[in-house]
């Protein structure tokens, strides 16, 4: 990790002065593509290191604009804008990239000169205090979704309105049915052929099904990666595995999305067969919801290394849908996001969780309370009531994963602690 | 005879306790100031001195609080949430809840079996539910801190603090004293706000009784009344509410022998 660090250093010093003139040329971009090559030591894993030549080629390609230029949020699913092969761009992700970089104390002192307000979740005040900073690539149409996060439409919105370029909302209702289905699946059909109008492309159904061709063969893999993370001990680390959570987001339908997982999945079988565990000792396993801090902390370090409990597995990455059919895009894609477990009643999140605990054999479960995250926080009881039924630990973590500020070192270092001597004295709520 | 020492640096109160077979031998309390490891050994050797025992007599110390970090000679560090489960079971081994409200924070603890922590909860985050918010008040209306508990009981009613902010509150007093309200009546308004915060704190974390208080706010009161009320049950005040985190963590470190 240390030798990561040191390359963000060394990106935040070569990014410097383009960040601040705002100036992208192909000379900065290839100096920092070749930074970044040069630096596979600083990767604890080879596929992280892949991930990151493969978005930082995508970045550029959006800078550059060498082909239009899409923003989304991150539950859009992007196999419609790879088969349109436009250039995706989601403002949540570059939010933690831009956290590493050292941006976000400028970009959000940017957005409340602009009435952004402080208690929104500070992944969108952030994006929107950068974009509005001047480091965002420009945008040619925007899509998003209304699920399940309450402040992107609104933000991407005000984003259209300020570049003038076409905004499509996918309205997505709160049950999976087929009547919502195909409500979702005409929505989709319509943006992807509408967006093809605007951007002056033809709609390849054949490019389509390409993406989800290949999102049907990503997700192949992150099923067989999750197979061997439940195996015990883990081979990785819950801080590692949560920098894929990248592609999760903002990736399927992309082609590299399965070579990243192949290698993920090779490493993980190499490190498994020549017993290279993630911790010396295995004390606890636990299950991590929601996103973690992008700036420096301490709490995987007090989990992991000092206390033997692994995050075994993130919420974030569970695969929440079957495999797409490519002769029905439209309407596979809408079961896809109608299928999201934080969609609808707070039980079948619920359920979705103890299912997970059970999975991975997990003795506890640590939910970050991002900050402004209301889709996420707002019914933690039901979980927090569920949990205890099945005898597992619980720890609400307050804190902000962008915005350094809100983080308490002292305060986080005691609950997490609190957290380990209770599982330690393996007595939980009845 | 096993003797070991418990040590609580708080942000605002460094506490030592020394053990001998179960048994709370003396103890000390000082003012943590900026002094942080400096003040831990004196209040260290203030409570080896009243209970007439060596340092190098001692089997074990067990270091717990914020400060914690920075105690060299701890043989092991604790947090302050264990430490007070199992100083609370020592003393009243029916506890089901501890209620801690210190200067700056408070948190609710659900003790099981033995002193063991099942589940808590904490704000350090905010003054509002801490002796802070009483101190701040305490200013405001030009009370003795130690006075504020009793004034607040002779009052029949509350004054309204709808304040959650410590800040705005203070602005709520001055403009209820303007208004004429008795100086009781807005007391216990403040003392009641500081339980209504703790109890819904309670409320989340799923309390059950019998539930000791400890802090020292538990010294309070109006706050103790407010509580009682609030939860509908008797709090238990150990003797000595400040000294739990200390008590409990020297507990623990003769359970290592």
């Amino acid at each position: 990790m240390g030798a990561l660090k040191e390359l963000y250093k060394d990106l935040r010093s070569v990014l410097a002065a383009p960040l601040r003139r705002k100036a992208f040329s192909p000379w900065v971009i290839n100096m920092v593509k070749r930074l970044v090559a040069l630096s596979s030591h600083a990767f604890p894993w080879r596929a992280t290191y892949l991930m990151t030549l493969k978005a930082l080629d995508q970045v550029a390609k959006a800078y550059l604009h060498q082909r239009p230029v899409v923003w989304h949020n991150v539950f859009f699913p992007t196999e419609i804008l790879y088969g349109l092969k436009v250039i995706p761009f989601a403002p949540e992700a570059a939010s933690a990239l831009a956290v590493g970089l050292g941006l976000a104390s400028e970009a959000f002192k940017m957005g409340s000169a602009h009435w952004v307000a402080t208690d929104i979740c500070s992944f969108h005040r952030l994006a929107t205090g950068l974009d509005l900073a001047g480091y965002f690539p420009a945008p040619d149409a925007i899509v998003c979704t209304s699920h399940l996060c309450d402040i992107a439409p609104q933000s991407l919105a005000w984003s259209s309105a300020r570049y003038s370029k076409p905004f499509y909302l996918l309205d997505v209702p709160q049950g999976s049915n087929p009547e919502n289905a195909s409500y979702v699946a005409r929505q989709l059909k319509n943006i992807f052929y509408s967006l093809a109008r605007d951007l002056g492309l033809s709609p390849d159904m054949e490019a389509l099904r390409v993406a989800m061709e290949r999102s049907n063969e990503a997700r192949r893999l992150l099923l067989e990666i999750k197979a061997i993370r439940r195996q015990k001990p883990a081979v990785i680390r819950g801080e590692e595995a949560h920098g894929f959570l990248y592609l999760m987001l903002t990736s399927w339908g992309a082609d590299f999305t399965k070579e990243v997982y192949q290698e993920l999945l090779e490493e993980l079988e190499t490190r498994r067969r020549e017993r290279k565990w993630a911790v010396p000792r295995e004390k606890f396993r636990l299950l991590w919801l929601h996103l973690r801090p992008y700036y420096p902390t301490e709490i995987f370090k007090i989990l992991e290394e000092e206390g033997g409990a692994i995050v075994v597995f993130e919420e974030m990455h569970h695969v929440y849908w079957e495999e797409l059919d490519v002769d029905r895009p439209f309407y596979s894609l809408a079961l896809k996001v109608l299928g999201h477990q934080g969609l609808g009643l707070m039980e079948r999140r619920v359920r979705t969780i103890l299912d997970m605990v059970q999975e991975f054999n997990a003795q506890g479960v640590i939910h970050f309370a991002h900050w402004g995250c209301r889709q996420s926080t707002a019914g933690i009881r039901l979980l927090q009531d569920a949990l205890r039924q099945e005898n597992k630990a619980f720890l609400n973590l307050d804190g902000d994963c962008v915005d350094q500020e809100k983080y308490a070192r002292g305060s986080v270092r005691t609950r997490l602690e609190a957290f380990l001597e209770l599982l330690a004295a393996d007595r939980i709520l009845p | 005879m096993v003797i070991t020492a418990g040590l609580d640096l708080g942000s605002l109160s460094t506490k030592a306790a020394i053990v001998a077979e179960g048994q709370l031998l003396s103890f000390s309390i000082l003012p943590t100031g900026r002094g942080g490891l400096e003040v831990a050994e004196k209040a260290l050797e203030e409570a080896l001195n009243r209970a007439n025992v060596k340092r190098k007599d001692l089997k074990g110390i067990v270091a717990t609080g914020y400060g914690r970090v920075s105690v060299p000679f701890a043989s092991r560090r604790v947090t302050e949430i264990t430490c007070h489960a199992r100083g609370a079971w020592h003393l009243f081994p029916e506890v089901a809840t501890v209620i801690d409200i210190g200067g700056q924070d408070s948190k609710v603890i659900r003790v099981g079996p033995g002193g063991r922590v099942l589940d808590f909860e904490m704000n350090e985050k905010c003054a509002a539910g801490t002796g802070r918010f009483l101190e701040v008040m305490a200013r405001a209306l030009e009370v003795e801190l130690g006075e504020m508990g009793e004034l607040a009981l002779k009052a029949r009613r509350a004054a309204p603090i709808s304040s959650t902010c410590t800040v705005f509150a203070e602005s709520e007093v001055v403009s209820l004293l303007a208004e004429g309200r008795p100086l009781e009546e807005i007391l216990k308004g403040i003392h009641y706000a500081v339980a209504e915060r703790v109890a819904a704190m309670a409320q989340r974390l799923g309390w059950e009784k019998p539930v000791l208080m400890s802090g020292g706010v538990a010294k309070n009161a109006g706050v103790v009344r407010g509580l009682e009320e609030k939860l509908g049950t008797k709090l238990y005040i150990p003797p000595e509410p400040q000294i739990l985190g200390a008590l409990g963590a020297a507990l623990l470190a003769a359970e290592e022998n």
